[in-house]
Formats: structure tokens, sequence, C-alpha cells
């Protein structure tokens, strides 16, 4: 599949295959992942290439394939003026639900995020965290067969985070989720696999730890001299700072090994993270 | 349907339009007219018996109240009436000619369309002969009274116009698009959802906003009830009106012709709002546009061609309704004569049709998405 504005590609011959579970989309900024959600779900069109569901072609099925897309965005907008319990009913009539039991569906869904006590108040009222669990709560509504979430940690404090990850393994185990994100802490525990995109093209996709064991042999510490410290910082951009045994370690991703010093160590999700897109992201 | 009301509804400027409307109308409907009603309404009680009388002995019951009453003011009241009664007359005596010749040519009418069209002007003037002369010369002052307030024509698209602008714009601005559109219902379901909502919409303030018009200036002018029914030609300004039509049937058609033009604002609305997304510039827009055109329907016939070319189509002038009934005398591409308001009506509808359609086409075109460039930073060794 391709995107094109103008002579800029913002999806370059990307092609993936998904399955159920929890697909972790990783890359930096502008890499092109809203562009790709937001082809998945229909709201542009590419400019060449296809989706298909089940062998389907998804701009052909129309209404059905929405009829199985769940999608939160990344700052969901809400109607200021309508209550947690207006909006869920408003997109349960939009999205087809039957009448009879929306309202149970709609109160199953605002408990599960634990917005039951707020389902008549304002949405204006709502902190970002509430507005995130409601964006939450109105993806799920149809009982979709593919969940698209778009960075839905963002303003979510550290408990709704675990609270939010949680919900969304629970949730794998009855749908494809693609879980589009930049922070690899929030996918680590829970994707099956994790796809990495960059300028649009895909890079990498596979199971966390066959990524990771492509790792070994790449990811160094090296305990540095106040006077190295800066000078090696700069000489390896994929590199990040750690604290060890209230020491100041620099941890390396590199091909080679970067110090005399330095020693192998073992990696993790983040560093292969950095060692793809280290240059970018820092 | 009933979230797209509340989206319109539930806004802070849509209230504030509605009541400060209220607050002028009732500010402008009790100021004094441009004659002392109250002093035409005591003398029409005054004299109300000479209109049972006839002209000879109403005149003389005249000249003796006149020598009677001392004081100037009253004098001037009786003259005025003295004017009114033998107008008033006079006029019974035509109506009374005319209705003989009326009734002459149904009994000879040749063709059976004829004999009901008689007979159904017939039962018009009678029911006007109906009614009494001071409640007649009531809603004669109070149909020029209504007819003077120019404001009343602009007000009402300003009404229609702060509540539809962010109709089709609203989802743009909140972000709500990217989870509705791709809802199953979809765009398509949407744009009808919000198309009806606003024509829903448009019919219920202008519903609201002629009784309230209505009410206001039937109170003020202490008008029966019953004068509701009182064909619209009782009032001299439309007495040549070729409608039958009773004002309450007036009031329902002004009703309507505004509806028409609230559905028109909605579709004007739809178009600027699918092009521009935002609510500010869809009110500026058809504020500005309706303007312009209401402007263009009340020129007169020494304004340039292209503009009375503009006033026969007639767009947004509906909700002037009375210049309709007093006008009449257009011919149809088949050159026979048609009622100007009916010409109006098909074009209004013809255009409005047009922008439902491009508005159509352009809401269901996918989401122009800007491209976003972003500026990739990268550690550099110097």
């Amino acid at each position: 599949m391709n995107k094109k504005y103008g002579s800029f590609y913002a999806l370059d011959n990307f092609q993936t295959e998904l399955d159920s579970g929890i697909y972790a989309l990783l890359g930096p900024n502008g890499a092109g992942k809203s562009t790709l959600m937001n082809i998945l779900v229909g709201l542009t069109a590419p400019t060449s290439g296809e989706i298909l569901f089940d062998g389907k072609n998804t701009e052909q099925m129309g209404a059905d394939f929405r009829a199985k897309i769940g999608y939160m965005p990344q700052y969901p907008g809400f109607y200021p003026g309508f209550t947690a319990m207006e909006l869920m009913r408003y997109m349960a009539d939009m999205k087809g639900y039957p009448r009879k039991e929306r309202d149970k569906r709609c109160l199953e869904l605002l408990e599960s995020v634990n917005l039951t006590q707020q389902r008549d108040k304002k949405i204006k009222t709502f902190s970002g965290g509430m507005k995130q669990r409601l964006g939450l709560a109105q993806a799920l509504i149809n009982e979709p067969e593919i969940l698209v979430l778009d960075e839905p940690t963002a303003g979510l404090d550290p408990k709704e985070r675990v609270r939010f990850r949680n919900m969304v393994r629970k949730l794998s185990e009855k749908m494809t989720i693609i879980f589009c994100t930049h922070i690899v802490s929030d996918i680590e525990t829970i994707a099956k696999e994790v796809i990495l995109i960059h300028h649009g093209k895909l890079v990498q996709q596979g199971n966390i730890p066959a990524l990771i064991k492509e790792m070994e042999g790449k990811v160094w510490e090296i305990l540095p001299d106040a006077d190295e410290l800066e000078l090696l910082l700069e000489q390896y951009p994929r590199s990040s700072l750690v604290s060890r045994n209230m020491q100041t370690v620099l941890h390396v991703v590199n091909d080679e090994k970067p110090h005399n010093d330095a020693h192998a160590c073992e990696p993790v999700l983040e560093d292969v993270y950095l060692y793809q897109f280290g240059d970018d992201s820092v | 349907m009933r979230y797209e009301i509340k989206k319109l509804l539930f806004r802070k400027e849509v209230w504030i339009v509605f009541v400060l409307s209220i607050i002028a109308l009732l500010i402008l409907s009790f100021r004094q007219p441009w004659v002392s009603f109250s002093t035409i309404k005591s003398a029409h009680m005054k004299t109300a018996e000479y209109y049972s009388l006839s002209l000879d002995e109403a005149e003389s019951k005249i000249a003796e109240d006149l020598k009677r009453y001392g004081n100037e003011s009253d004098l001037k009241i009786l003259e005025q009436m003295q004017k009114s009664v033998r107008s008033y007359k006079k006029q019974e005596e035509n109506m009374k000619n005319l209705l003989a010749n009326m009734y002459h040519e149904a009994d000879h009418a040749s063709t059976e369309y004829e004999r009901r069209d008689l007979e159904h002007a017939i039962r018009q003037y009678n029911r006007r002969i109906d009614y009494h002369p001071c409640d007649v010369q009531q809603l004669n002052i109070a149909f020029l009274w209504l007819n003077d307030f120019e404001w009343l024509h602009y007000l009402f698209p300003l009404i229609i116009c702060t509540l539809l602008a962010p109709l089709f714009a609203v989802e743009s601005e909140s972000g709500m698009y990217q989870i509705l559109f791709i809802s199953k219902k979809g765009k398509k379901q949407l744009f009808r959802n919000k198309i009806i909502s606003g024509i829903i919409c448009s019919a219920c303030v202008s519903i609201i906003y002629t009784l309230l018009t209505f009410v206001m200036f039937w109170i003020r002018f202490g008008l029966s009830f019953q004068m509701l029914f009182a064909p619209i030609q009782c009032a001299e300004y439309y007495q040549n009106c070729p409608f039958s039509m009773t004002i309450w049937q007036f009031l329902m058609l002004t009703s309507l012709m505004r509806t028409i033009v609230g559905a028109l604002l909605t579709a004007l609305t739809a178009v600027i709002s699918s092009l521009f997304n935002r609510t500010a510039i869809a009110f500026g827009a058809t504020v500005g546009i309706s303007g312009i055109f209401i402007m263009i329907s009340r020129a007169y016939a020494n304004e340039p061609d292209a503009v009375l070319m503009m006033k026969r189509l007639g767009l947004f002038r509906l909700p002037i309704l009375g210049s309709y009934l007093t006008e009449y005398d257009t011919v149809n591409v088949f050159g026979y004569p048609v009622e100007q308001l009916w010409l109006s009506v098909a074009c209004t509808c013809s255009v409005m049709l047009v922008l439902f359609s491009a508005a159509y086409i352009l809401y269901t075109l996918p989401v122009k998405e800007k491209r976003k460039t972003v500026k990739l930073c990268s550690a550099s060794k110097s």
C-alpha cells in the first residue's frame, strides 16, 4: 500500500498481515503510523494498494467492514455538552447497536472503564484520562473484531496505564488489536508482535523475543568518566543514561563495541526501538 | 436525530440570540405605533354604533356628536371616524353590488370550474361582511403596523443562521469525525440526520417565531380570537390577495414559507461547512448571502435589470409573505399568469436541491488530511 501527498510518501510500499492478538505499531513521530491507521479505519483512502479483511476488499465491504472496526483516536474530541452516557448512546446508535440492549451495553462499558459515577456528567468536566477511557469505551460498543488504538495511554497516570494495559490484554483474546504508540513500556508486556515503521516503510515485524534476540551483541554498557560522557553521547546517538547502583551508566546500542571498557548486556525492547530509530528519536 | 438537534440547541450563543430576539420583539411591539393606536381604539369604541346605521343616519349622528364635543382632540378623532365610516359604508355598498354581480355570473357560468370559483369568492366576501367593521378597522391598523417592521425579515434568517452554523462543522471542530465517519452508519446516515434535524429546527423556529410575532401583535391590538378566521382580504393591505385564505391560514403559510427558507439556509450551511469545516465561516457566509438576497428581494422597479431578475428568483424572500399576497401578475414560461409565490417556492426548492446535492458530494468525499511535515533531528558531530 502507498500513500502519497504530492511527492512525499507517507506510506511507501507498506505490506503486512495481521491475525488476532495485540500488534504494537511502533515508530517515531512522522513515521506514518497515523496515516496507516486512518487508511486502516477508512478515514483516508490509499493512493494505491488495498486492505483485505478475510480476503475481501474493505473499501468494497463498506458498512460491513465499518461494523467490525472500533477506533480510539489519539486525542478523542467529544461534544462537550454531552454526558458520557449520551455520547455512548449516540455512538451505539451510529454503530447500529440494537436499541433494546443499548443502555445495558453502554453501562457495562462505562463500568469497565471506571466511569459509572461520571456517566451523567458533561464531558467538558472530564480530565484527559477520563476522556481517554471514554474513548476506549465507545470504541468497544459494537464488539469490534479489529480494535485500533492510537496512542491510547497519552494523558493517563501510571495507575491508569496499568489498568488500561490489563484491559487491552483481556480484550485481545477476542479480537485483533492494533496498538499504535511510541512508548515502548506500554506494549512490551502485552504485544504479540511488534511492527516497526519508519518513513512510511515497514522496517521490521516480529514477536518481542525474536526482535530482542536479534539485538544480542549490539547492546553495551559503559561506566564513563565525567569528561568522556558528553563525547560518547554525541558519538553514539542511540544511547541513553541509566542509573545503576548509584552510578550513571551509559547504555549504548551499536553494532560494534563502542569503548574498550564497554561490556555487552541483555537487550530489551527499548533497545530494538533505539536501534531502528535512535538517530531520529533522540 | 435528537442528538443532532441537541448539538445545535445546547449552545450558549443560540440561547443568547433567542432571548435577545424575544426582548427585541417585546420592546418593538410595545412601542407607540406611528398613529396613537389607543386613541383610535377608543374612538372605534365610541363610534361603533355609527356602523350599524345607514350612511345618512351615521353622518347626522356624527354631526350631532361633533357639536356636543368641545374637546379639540375628540373633534379630530370624530372627523377621522366620519371619514372612516363614510369610506366603510361606500365599500360596503360596493361589495354588495359586487356580490350581486358575482351571484349573477355564477348563475350564468359557462363551466363548472368557473361556477365553483365564483361561489368560493362569494363565500369569502360574505365572510368578510360577517365581521364587525370595528374589528376590520382594527385588523387593518394591525397589519399596517406589522408590515412596517422591516427588521422582522432580517431577524428570522439571523436566528436560523446562528442555530444552524455548527450543523456540519461541529464534528471537524471537536474531532468527533474520526469516530463518527467510520461508524457503521457512517457519513451518509450522518448527513441525512443532519439535514433532517436542520429542517426540523428551522420548522420549529419558524412556527415559534411566527406565532410569537402574531400573538404579540394580536394582544397589542386587542384583536378577538374570531378574527383569526376572517379572510385575509379583510385587511386592506391584502384586499387584492389572489389566495382564498383566512388569517389563521396566512399564519400557517407564513410558517411554511419560513420553514422553506430555513431548509434553504440548511442547504447553504451544509455546502459552506463542507468546504471550510468552520462554524464561524458558515455563520458569516450564510448571514451575508441571505442578507444580500433579502435586500435584492426588496428592490423596487427602478433597480437594474439584473437585480430585478434576482428578485424574481425570490430566494430568501419567502418569509416576506406579504409582498407575494399583493403581487401575482407574473407569467410563467408557457405564458400563463401564475402567482409569484409558487414560482418563488419552486425556484427556492430547486436551488435547495442543487445545494443539498453539492453538500452531499462534498461531505462524503474522503477526509482531507494535511500532510504532516516532521522535522527530523539528528545529533551532529559538528
